[in-house]
This record gives structure tokens, sequence and C-alpha cells, in this order.
């Protein structure tokens, strides 16, 4: 818990930075807000006996930061996140069915990063509770290393997908904010042309999100 | 007076030299040496027998399964079909099948076909010998082992080194010696019959720590087994052989144990047998081979008694459904099982069995041979039932120093081949080539008892995963794009194999 707290407090200095300058410094109410976040995903991966047979399980936390400029136009926003995962496990062989794990460790990391926007919600400025959807386009960075592998038997690339998402922010103080939201992630062909994904005839490395942010409004 | 006695004692020295060549190691140990436990003359003869007739069968000999339910009165009733009248107390039950000796009717084509007929028997079948699938070569020492180098089996030691002592190979061939001893025998001289001592020891590259359950079915001898053969010596030295030890040769699964089934009649065992039996001479050198009733329960025992692979480098032309059942039997108790595709390819490449069950039995697989350049061995038999391919030598693509060859420590063919000596020796062991499916499956033995270590514990899977890693050769069969005729699924890729599968590759 600690340490998601203390990404989060990173991804709030870093997007403080980003403003280039404190809240209170500025003189009036603008019309456009900034918020800046810590995220922490948890992501149920469509390639869900891929992800099980060779990792244990098909869900992956992910922990990052990002950036919403909110009513750009009325109460339109746009937004940019990344966020970092990773888990090990070990090689496999699938036979009929059957996971043979062959003691191999093997380390899964996945980056996704994310630019998108969507549309708040909001009944007025003062709105304690701010609805929101929005989409967005991937880049996933997805890396695979295993023990013994050679160069070529590693994976380091990029796939591009969508997403859409829905929550809501909810305001604890006067610049602090929260949100839960949920996400559908599209990665099409990212997996599938070999290792047990191609056992499996799973293609997709997106999945299904749920999201906690916490963030400051840096501008209001 | 003096020069009388130093021409007596030169005599004396001489006729002594004489006696000590004519019985070279013998003496020293004639009067500890125990008396060979050789296999019942009348099987002896049979084999002699055999070989006279040129027949692939020992004469005379069926092996019959009764339908299940079938009481000894009913029993009784289908042997009255036989024009013996054999009564049904003198059969010989191995498990659930049973051995008739009929020696009114050498021909036990017709006695399994008068047999078969019956209604209360399931099947009957001759006594088939099977016979080694290889030719072996001169012996000869160096960096010869091409066969490792083109498996790349270093890499493959990086992830998995040699299986482990939990892993159990059972060598179903003519043994592997477990005991440093001698045994007296009986043997012809050229002359007479001469009892001789004869000299057994283990494989100085195979430590005896490392032999479990040993098991003697050809002269129902126990579990002390003595190979006076090589055959099998050296292919359980291309499973698992010492390795990283500075001597002779590597092995594949060289930290697995290794169960020695003897099934094989060496040449041999049958002339110590015929000679203590009283036959004068020499047997046809051609005598001996493995009758397929020993070979089914040597591969029971071995599956009975924690094998968890199986290697059976011999065959015939002849089907078995004896082998076939038993095949069936160990897999389904768990049991990896590689079988010698034959090297009958110029010789009319009939259908070799037991192998070409192998394919229809998920967990068993049929094994041709490469040779040196990577081509199909001249000799390895070809067929919609060959299903990968693993070194196993090549006369044809061997250098001068017999390089191409497949080289491992067994008995030293120079002091124990019937070609080479009148009294052999089995204690000394030597870097021997030999060539064959009998050596290409001892590797598909070998990777399998890595990758059960590794965890791939089902004999089908294990099957799956060396067919989905094998380098595809040849031309791909009509019926299925992924195998030819001459490799199967293609030329066995260990280090890929052990390496397995990640998500995306």
């Amino acid at each position: 818990m600690r340490s998601i707290l203390r990404r989060a407090c990173v991804a709030a200095a870093l997007g403080l930075a980003l403003s280039g300058a404190p809240a209170a410094a500025q003189g009036a109410p603008s019309s456009t807000g900034l918020r800046a976040y810590g995220i922490v995903d948890s992501t149920a991966l469509a390639a869900r006996e891929s992800f099980d047979a060779v990792l244990g399980t098909s869900h992956l936390t992910s922990f990052g930061g990002g950036a919403d400029v909110v009513d750009i136009w009325k109460h339109l926003f746009v937004r940019v996140a990344v966020t970092h995962g990773s888990k090990s496990g070990s090689r496999v062989f699938v036979s009929g069915g059957q996971v043979f794990p062959l003691g191999i460790p093997l380390t899964v990391t996945m980056t996704p990063i994310e630019a998108g926007g969507g549309w708040r919600f909001a009944s007025s400025r003062a709105s304690r509770i701010v609805p929101y959807l929005g989409a967005a386009f991937l880049s996933v960075g997805y890396q695979e290393t295993s023990k013994f592998a050679e160069a070529a038997e590693n994976t380091s690339q990029r796939f591009g997908g969508q997403a859409v998402f829905g929550g809501a922010e909810v305001g604890i103080t006067k610049w602090l904010v929260a949100s839960g939201e949920a996400q559908y992630r599209r990665v099409p062909d990212a997996l599938g042309a070999g290792g047990v994904s191609k056992d499996f005839g799973e293609s997709d490395l997106g999945g299904i999100t749920a999201r906690i942010t916490i963030g400051i409004r840096v501008v209001r | 007076m003096t020069r009388l006695i130093r021409i007596r004692v030169a005599l004396g020295i001489l006729l002594a030299a004489i006696v000590l060549m004519a019985h070279p190691p013998r003496l020293a140990g004639q009067l500890a040496a125990t008396p060979m436990d050789v296999m019942p003359a009348a099987r002896a003869a049979a084999f002699v027998d055999a070989a006279a007739r040129g027949v692939d069968y020992l004469p005379g000999e069926v092996i019959v399964r009764f339908k299940d339910g079938v009481t000894p009165v009913r029993q009784q009733r289908a042997l009255d079909a036989l024009r013996s009248r054999p009564a049904v107390a003198a059969l010989e039950w191995e498990g659930e099948v049973a051995i008739l000796r009929d020696a009114s009717q050498p021909d036990a084509t017709i006695l399994a076909a008068q047999l078969a007929s019956q209604p209360e028997v399931l099947y009957a079948e001759p006594n088939y010998l099977r016979h080694h699938d290889a030719t072996p070569n001169d012996t000869g020492y160096g960096p010869r082992q091409w066969n490792l180098q083109a498996l790349d089996m270093p890499k493959a030691w990086d992830i998995n080194p040699g299986a482990g002592s939990g892993i159990i190979v059972a060598v179903v061939d003519s043994g592997v010696t477990t005991e440093n001893t001698t045994r007296t025998v009986a043997t012809w001289n050229g002359s007479a019959i001469q009892t001789i001592t004869v000299a057994y020891a283990t494989n100085p590259d195979l430590a005896a720590s490392r032999l479990v359950s040993p098991f003697d079915f050809v002269t129902n001898g126990g579990t002390t087994v003595l190979d006076s053969d090589g055959h099998g010596t050296h292919v359980s030295s291309t499973i698992g052989e010492d390795t990283n030890n500075a001597l002779l040769d590597a092995g594949i699964a060289y930290n697995a144990r290794i169960m020695p089934v003897k099934v094989c009649t060496s040449y041999w065992d049958v002339q110590f047998a015929f000679s203590a039996a009283g036959g004068r001479g020499f047997v046809p050198r051609d005598a001996g081979g493995c009758p397929t009733s020993a070979v089914g329960a040597g591969v029971r025992y071995a599956a009975d008694n924690g094998a968890k692979i199986i290697n059976i480098s011999l065959g015939g032309s002849n089907p078995s459904v004896t082998e076939q059942e038993a095949i069936s039997y160990a897999v389904g108790k768990g049991a990896f099982v590689a079988v010698a595709a034959g090297n009958e390819k110029l010789e009319g490449n009939a259908v070799h069995y037991p192998a070409s069950y192998a394919a229809s039995i998920g967990g068993a697989m049929a094994v041709g041979a490469t040779n040196r350049s990577g081509n199909r061995a001249f000799y390895s038999n070809t067929g919609s039932y060959v299903e990968i391919a693993a070194p196993g030598g090549d006369s044809r693509d061997s250098d001068a120093s017999g390089n191409g060859f497949v080289w491992q420590s067994t008995i030293r063919p120079s002091l124990s081949a019937p070609s080479a000596v009148i009294f052999p020796r089995f204690d000394s062991y030597a870097e021997v080539g030999y060539s064959g499916t009998s050596m290409a499956t001892p590797h598909v033995a070998g990777l399998a008892a890595l990758l059960a270590a590794q965890g791939v514990t089902a004999p089908s899977a294990i099957e799956d995963l060396i067919k989905r890693t094998a380098k595809f050769l040849g031309t791909a069969s009509a019926s299925n794009a992924s195998r030819s005729d001459d490799f199967g699924f293609g030329l066995i890729q260990p280090r890929p194999a052990l390496f397995g599968f990640g998500i995306r590759k």
C-alpha cells in the first residue's frame, strides 16, 4: 500500500511540474482544469487461458500516472496516462488442454500508454461527483523474457489498440480528487502466432481493467 | 645334465605358456567362479533350431491369450484342437498370456492358426524372434559424437543437466551388466566341450549405482543381468552414459537411472546353454534373438517397476499382439515408449513391428535414423508409421576412422564377438561405433527422460512436445503436411523441447 501511495505521489508531483505553476498561484478560476493523478490498475486479461497457464493468473496489477485536461470545450476532456505491470511465471507445454510447467522462469511486463478523451457529466463546476465516459488509443509495450532464452526468443514489442472507459471522479477536498473507472481494452493480433496463445487461440492483449486514481486538481 | 635340466625347464615354461594362452584369464578365477545360469536346454535347442531352419520364431512355440472368463476346462477344449492335445497344466503363464510349447509341430504359424480359430481364444501367434536394429563396427576412440553435437546437447543440458535420479529409463534389450563377476560355463572350443570361466564387469562409464531393478527374462535369472552381446549396453550408454567425467563418451540423460531388462538371447547365451546340454559344435552365428513373449513381459515389468521411459531397440517384420498390448499397457501406466523403426529399407522396407504400433499409441514413438549429414540413413525404414528421427549413424556417411557411426561405450567386440573369439570375456569396455535405428531410438528415449525430469510427465504429452519441436525434414506426406514418411515429424530438437513455450513465443 505504501508503495502505491508513493507511486501516486510521484505521479502527482509530476503533474504539478508539468502544470508550470502551483494551483495557488493561479489568479482567477480558469475555464479549463487539469487533473494529475496516480493510477492503480487491475486488469483481467482477455487472453485468460494463456496467462493462466504461464503466470498462474490472468490478472495483472499495474501502477502509473496520468493527467486529464478537463473542460476544454464545455465538458470535454483529454487524457494521457501510462501504467506499468509485471508478473513472473514459468514456461510451459500445453498438451490436450493439460498444462505442464517446465520450471524455466519467465517474466511478462506490460506498459500501456493511453491517449484519448471523453465527456464529463458535471451538473455544475461545484459538483462533488462527476461521472465521465471516454475512449483512448493504446500503445501497449509488451515484454516477455525467459531464463535460458536467446535474444530472438524473448519479446519486446509495442502493439496498438483501443480502449473505452467510464467512471466517476470524486472531489475529496478542494484540491484532492479520486476516481474509480472501468476500461475495456482491445489490442488485437498481439498474440496467437506462437507460444501457448497459439494453442489456446487467443490473440488479444487487452482485457477489462478496474482503475483507481488519486490525484490533485492542479488547475481547478 | 645341466643342459637337460635347462631344456626341461624351458619346455615346462613353454607348456605353461601354451596353457595360459589357451585359458588366459580364467585360471585365476576358476575356483571362485559361480556356475552360469543358463536357459533350459530345450529353449537353447529352440534357438538353435530357429537359426538352422532360418525362421524368425521359436519352432513349436505359440503365445496364446484366451478370452476373458474362459475356464480351464474350456481352455483344454481349445487345446484339444491341436493334434498333440497338450494339457492346460503344461502352459507357461506370463501374465494374461500363456506360452504353449508343442514339439510335435515345429511350424508355429500352423499351431497359431489352429488355436486362433478356436472360439475360446482371443488371439494366438508364434513367439517371434526380434532382432537388434543395429550393425556393430570396430572399436575406436576420439571425439566422435557428432550425433550429440547435431542435437546441440550442451544447450539442452544448460536447461536440464542430464535428467535426475528420479527418472528411470528401462532398456528392454540384451541387458546391461549389473555386477563384476565370473561364471563357469560350458562351451565348444573347436574340438570338444570345455568348461571355462567367463568374466563380466559393469560399464566403467555407467556407475552401477545408477542401475535399478534389473531383470533377466532370458534365463529367468532374476535380478542379476549379464550382457553378453553389447547391444543393450551401447543403447543404455546413449541414453545415459556418465558424462563430464573425462572418460569415454557422453550420454543424453546422464543422471537418470537405467533399468536393465534382458529379453534378448545373445549368441553366447545360446552357445553356453547348448554346450551345457551336451551339444557339440558351434551354434549358428545368427543364433539368438528376442522372443516376443520376453519383449512383452519385459515391457510390462518395466512399467510395473517404475520406469517412466522404455527403450525398445529391436523389432521384426511380423506383427505381435503380445507386444502391442504390452506397449499399450506400459503407456497406460505412465511410461513413454521409444521403438526402433527398423533397418530394412533396402531389403524390402517391410512394415516393422512393434514400431508400427507406436503410431496409433499416444505416448509411444517409432524412431527412424539420420546420418551425420542430416539425411535419412540408407537403411532406415520409411512409411506412415515413422513418427520421428534421430541420429543413428551410417556406414555410407562415415569417414575412414568411422566417424559417422554412433560411438558409445560398450563391451569390447574384439574380446567378445563370436566372429573374433571362441572364449569370450565381457569385462572389458571400449568406445564402439554402431549404426541403426537401434541407435536412433535411445536418443529419443534420452530426450524423453530429460522432458520427464523437466515436468512433462504424461507419455502422450512427451510425444506431442517432441513432435511439435522437431525440425521438419524431407517431403511432406500426402496425408499430413507436418510429416514425411522418411523422417516422421522430423529430427528431434532437445533444446527447443526443453525450453517449451511462453505466452507469445
